[in-house]
């Protein structure tokens, strides 16, 4: 297969990933930007008064990948709660809008929406820089899990779906008896997670895809070479019986490792400037799991999510990545030897 | 009445005298015209640092809106029993929405508050960290008054022309009190006073008192009023220039001076003794001033009663304003602490206040038979386990059933009345069971202390507190203190040991 026939076939396979149809089920979260201006002390106490200027609000968290894979043509259905306020409602708002089916989104009265609002200020035409971060989030004590609720939804959702896709970032949504059920679908339709703290509770899934310090939480060991991060993706692999691990390494690239094969590394795509890794992750996961119900072998799955990755991590903000940057990205970066090796293995 | 060398000295008000009057507040009309602003707190705690910038993670625990500005001003005339007319602009969004709610649980008539689309609700945010503020936000876009809604606010004003006793202008310069609005307000055929704002007291000539704070009457007549006698001197100088007929110039912790344009003065020192929040203290002092003059108070006796208010309100945990009971009492006992004693409904709906406002209630029971050192020690280390501490107090009967037949010594409202003077102590109620199982869930407590000889017999409430995210503390016993002890050497006639 010569590098046109690789960049063809995956350029396919970013074609295909329109016919794709996930459920993401998690956390969903509110960025809230607020961009403001120094203006003087307070008479009050000694502190900065800031003047408000103008807000950003974002999906974040579960709304992030669901958006990532609306952008990329997929049918999302989201499984996720909000607060009855105004964040609550513009991200659902914002998510519709991006086509993806927010039936799924539970509005409650007894919490609010997980809001993580970022005070940047600066003057005017000079990079704002952060201030302080607010968040709201449910209290543990004083707010139960709607499991029957959750699950409810996911079993509207299941036939509709060809996967099931968590993002974790422990919150309230997934509560252990929703995990058990997410886990007793694995058997039929594929299951991926992204769980921040919780990945040793998602045993017998797919594919799981940990950030090295999740892997490190989850494998229990430090990750400070290429050994220790390979030591700690294949301990996961086996101790979690899972189906593939794709150890997601920041500048380092990537891993993935599968039953049966080697593990295969990916170098990071792009020359492009860094300028933003926040919700690359979400990207990752989305495009990775479009990919495989597109057709793609894992080892191809990755390099496409990679490919992703390389694209958002140049806009600021959690962003999203659509077809036609995903091709162009592909067509520059074509699939390296080891993973047709490993595709073909 | 300190004053040196008043030209022409005037008697103090006798307190008794004023509270005889203070129900000659009730419903007199006073329009508040001014800028309105939605004041924000949002309360909680910092766990972290983040881990994207190198800055704080403030979690958010409570969130409480405030009718501020102007509108508070208002606020504090419904309190205080007055009858309350609100004219100012709140933008077409949803703060403005939550504002006008804000003002109407307030119990202001919102029906004169119009739709500004040129710009938003003015909005103050507050981040607190446990008591400590980091930052505030401030929302606002001043500008003028567009022409058109300054027409109609004049007319609005015009209308009410003959059916008001006063009227305040509360300017925050925020675009409202434009020249017009302050000309159309002063031809209302009522006293107009104004909170200023700026250096240019000059827009506001045709009114009748003005009552900046010492910092705004330096800044606009540039003669010191850190003195009584720079006080003096601006208050010359601002009621020759703006031509009005008194000043009243609020000076924080040192009180309050007035001045009329005959040359009578005055100056009311600070009556608060403990300064919790001087906030809003300003929108207090021109409220009572306002209803004073409208009832027919000279300007010293209406600055005495403004004085016990602000005493009130920056002296009190999450008070704004004041109602005329409070006031009455502030003025015949001083400040009582009496205010402290409750019911066990009251404290309760306190105790869910203050939660709201993110501040860990602390819960405490006993009977406090004769209040001893050993007691005075274990509430002030309850007390400092969270902000604020609620004492439950066994009833004489139940005291009776836990130490015999011969406690208590004192009976339960003078027990409940000294544990309210302790500084530490926030509520005291009484409860008659044998345990507070039932106390503890009405109060719904972050922390739980008891004594440590507590720690073997177990803790009734601990279940309660612990599942619902609250703590139990175990407080070390001071030796060698306890009523029993105290009655047992009064009885064999010995003194201290």
């Amino acid at each position: 297969m010569s590098d046109r026939d690789g960049a063809l076939e995956l350029g396919a396979i970013v074609t295909r990933m329109r016919g794709a149809s996930i459920c993401v089920v998690g956390d969903l979260i509110a960025d809230l930007y607020v961009h403001t201006r120094p203006a003087r002390l307070s008479r009050e106490a000694p502190v900065l008064i800031v003047h408000h200027e103008r807000e950003e609000l974002i999906p974040g968290g579960a709304a992030n990948t669901a958006r990532n894979l609306a952008a990329l043509g997929v049918k999302v259905w989201l499984v996720a709660d909000v607060g009855a306020d105004a964040a609550g409602a513009a991200v659902s708002e914002q998510l519709a809008a991006a086509g993806v089916d927010v039936s799924g989104i539970l509005r409650r009265d007894d919490r609010p929406t997980v809001t993580k609002t970022r005070v940047l200020a600066g003057d005017p035409h000079r990079t704002k820089q952060q201030l302080v971060r607010i968040d709201k989030e449910p209290r543990r004590a004083e707010t139960r899990p709607r499991v029957a609720e959750t699950i409810a939804r996911l079993e509207r959702a299941e036939p509709q779906v060809a996967a099931f896709l968590v993002s974790d970032y422990d919150y309230d949504l997934l509560a252990p008896p929703v995990i058990d059920w997410l886990r007793a679908r694995a058997a039929k339709k594929p299951v991926v997670v992204d769980s921040r703290h919780r990945l040793p509770r998602f045993g017998g899934v797919a594919v799981i895809t940990p950030n090295e310090e999740e892997a490190e939480a989850a494998a229990g060991l430090r990750i400070e070479s290429r050994e220790d991060a390979l030591e700690a993706g294949r301990r996961l692999l086996t101790q979690l019986a899972v189906g593939a691990v794709l150890l997601t390494r920041g500048k380092h690239g990537m891993m993935l490792f599968a039953a049966g094969v080697p593990p295969v590394e990916y170098p990071v795509v792009g020359k492009g400037e860094v300028v933003d890794v926040s919700g690359a992750g979400d990207t990752v996961v989305a495009a990775f799991t479009a990919a495989r119900l597109a057709g793609a072998a894992l080892p191809v799955a990755a390099w496409i999510s990679n490919a992703a990755a390389s694209v958002v991590v140049m806009k600021v903000g959690a962003a999203i990545c659509v077809p036609e940057e995903l091709q162009k990205a592909l067509a520059l970066a074509p699939l390296p030897a080891s993973a047709i090796r490993s595709a073909e293995a | 009445m300190t004053a040196r060398r008043p030209r022409h000295p005037v008697a103090a008000p006798e307190p008794v005298q004023l509270v005889e009057r203070i129900a000659s507040l009730h419903g007199r009309r006073v329009l508040v015209a001014g800028d309105l602003i939605l004041d924000r707190y949002l309360r909680g705690e910092v766990p972290r640092i983040s881990p994207e910038a190198p800055v704080p993670v403030f979690h958010v625990r409570g969130e409480e809106e405030r009718p501020g500005g102007a509108a508070n001003v208002a606020a504090n005339v419904a309190s205080l029993g007055g009858a309350p007319l609100l004219i100012g602009l709140r933008g077409a969004d949803a703060a403005g929405r939550r504002l006008l709610r804000c003002i109407t649980e307030s119990g202001v008539p919102a029906d004169g508050v119009r739709v500004d689309r040129s710009r938003p609700t003015i909005e103050k945010t507050r981040v607190l960290a446990r008591h400590q503020q980091m930052l505030r936000v401030d929302r606002e876009e001043a500008h003028p008054l567009p022409p058109l809604l300054e027409r109609r606010i004049v007319g609005q004003l015009a209308a009410l022309r003959g059916k008001l006793d006063a009227v305040i202008l509360s300017d925050y310069a925020k675009g409202l009190l434009t020249r017009k609005v302050v000309e159309a307000a002063c031809a209302l055929a009522a006293e107009v006073i104004v909170d200023p704002k700026g250096r240019d007291f000059a827009r506001y000539r045709g009114a009748q008192g003005l009552t900046p704070n010492a910092g705004e009457a330096e800044a606009a007549t540039g003669i010191a009023t850190a003195s009584l006698e720079g006080c003096r001197g601006a208050a010359t100088a601002l009621l020759r220039d703006v031509g009005l007929d008194w000043v009243v110039i609020t000076r924080g912790a040192r009180g309050i001076y007035w001045r009329t344009r005959h040359g009578d003065e005055g100056d009311a020192p600070t009556r608060a003794r403990g300064v919790f929040d001087v906030t809003g203290a300003g929108d207090t002092v021109i409220a009572v001033l306002a209803l004073a003059r409208a009832a027919g108070f000279a300007l010293g006796d209406a600055v005495e009663l403004a004085n016990a208010a602000a005493g009130l309100v920056v002296e009190r945990l999450g008070a704004a304003s004041v109602t005329p009971a409070e006031l009455a009492g502030a003025l015949t006992h001083g400040f009582s602490t009496a205010t402290k004693v409750m019911t066990l409904s009251a404290a309760a709906e306190l105790s869910r206040q203050l939660a709201a406002q993110g501040r860990r209630v602390v819960l405490t029971n006993g009977c406090f038979d004769l209040l001893h050192a050993g007691h005075v020690q274990s509430l002030e280390h309850a007390r400092s386990q969270g902000d604020a501490l609620f004492v439950a107090v066994n009833d004489d009967a139940s005291v009776r059933r836990a130490k015999g037949a011969a406690r208590p010594v004192q009976s339960l409202e003078p027990r409940l009345r000294t544990l309210a003077a302790l500084a530490c102590v926030d509520a005291v109620f009484p409860f008659g069971e044998d345990t507070p199982a039932r106390v503890v869930p009405r109060i719904a407590p972050a922390v739980l202390v008891k004594g440590e000889d507590w720690r073997d017999k177990g803790v009734v409430g601990r279940d309660w507190v612990e599942a619902h995210g609250g703590r139990v503390v175990l407080a070390p016993i001071v030796p060698g203190h306890s009523t029993s002890a105290i009655i047992e050497r009064i009885r064999s006639g010995g003194g201290a040991p």
